[in-house]
């Protein structure tokens, strides 16, 4: 359960490198190219180094969300109902102020869709690693099957090359 | 019946989920730590109306916290989707086509099985 979650969000980076969001194939001192309606300011590398935090800190600030959500009502019998909502609407709004910058620096490169996308991808996979340790919850082969279908949709509406679509509208 | 009492607050949420994620993304000129601030105020309130909620509705109904998550996500992509035509940033290629008709076929399923 626990490595098909990872594999999901793992599944984010090939998808990011074939969109041309993550480039690796050119170097890092190169310009990036040019979005519709954004112009080209920062270098490859720079351009790397935002995508992989963006996404890397979306999935830790997922895992708090989730934590907040679903980790707390085990505690219940301890802390009491209205602590414990006290509690996940902390632990909720310290994640979002995690996340908020991160939607920016994510969307100077990539689309809205994208950024949905990789929301979805983090969301779901911290989600199924946090059900799995705290409650014992298993989906079976099918349900795995049919949320990588899921995840393999929402990317494929999501896969324009913007960069490659630009250039060929200009040409 | 049962489905639209689940399904009415759950994509009230999506909604303002989108809305708010749309909103601060284009807000260029406002200080971010600004942005940030009023963001977690608003998820705040959220947290509380979906927490509860989803409280509600597994005692209730005996909805599971899965399906519940799993709604939010669903429409939180299909809004997404909803603003990219929108928006006119969505362009008919086939991939495009079957990613949608997967989604929805395969969402329709995850909440059937």
């Amino acid at each position: 359960m626990i490595i098909f979650s990872l594999l999901l969000y793992a599944v984010l980076w090939p998808y990011y490198i074939l969109t041309g969001v993550l480039d690796f194939k050119h170097r890092s001192t190169d310009m990036e190219p040019a979005l519709p309606g954004r112009p080209a300011r920062r270098t490859i590398g720079r351009k790397n180094a935002d995508v992989i935090k963006a996404i890397t800190s979306m999935y830790v600030g997922y895992f708090i969300f989730a934590l907040g959500f679903y980790g707390f009502p085990q505690v219940r019998d301890l802390i009491g109902e209205t602590s414990l909502i006290a509690f996940v609407v902390f632990v909720v709004t310290a994640s979002v102020y995690i996340i908020t910058p991160l939607n920016r620096l994510a969307h100077a490169y990539m689309s809205l869709g994208k950024v949905a996308v990789s929301h979805f991808v983090c969301a779901i996979s911290a989600y199924h690693i946090v059900v799995s340790i705290f409650y014992d919850n298993t989906i079976p082969m099918a349900g795995m099957g049919i949320v990588s279908l899921m995840v393999l949709g929402a990317m494929l509406c999501f896969s324009l090359n913007e960069a490659k679509d630009a250039k060929k509208n200009r040409g | 019946m049962q489905f639209l009492l689940l399904y009415y607050p759950i994509f009230l949420a999506a909604i303002l989920l989108i809305v708010a994620m749309f909103g601060h993304l284009n807000f260029k000129l406002v200080k971010i730590q600004i942005v940030q601030w009023i963001s977690s105020a608003i998820a705040g309130c959220f947290a509380y109306y979906y927490f509860t909620n989803m409280y509600f509705l597994n005692v209730t109904y005996g909805v599971y916290a899965t399906t519940t998550h799993y709604l939010l996500m669903i429409s939180f992509v299909v809004l997404s989707l909803v603003f990219m035509i929108v928006l006119k940033e969505w362009r008919l290629i086939p991939r495009q086509i079957l990613g949608a008709g997967l989604f929805v076929v395969s969402a329709y399923l995850f909440l059937a099985q």
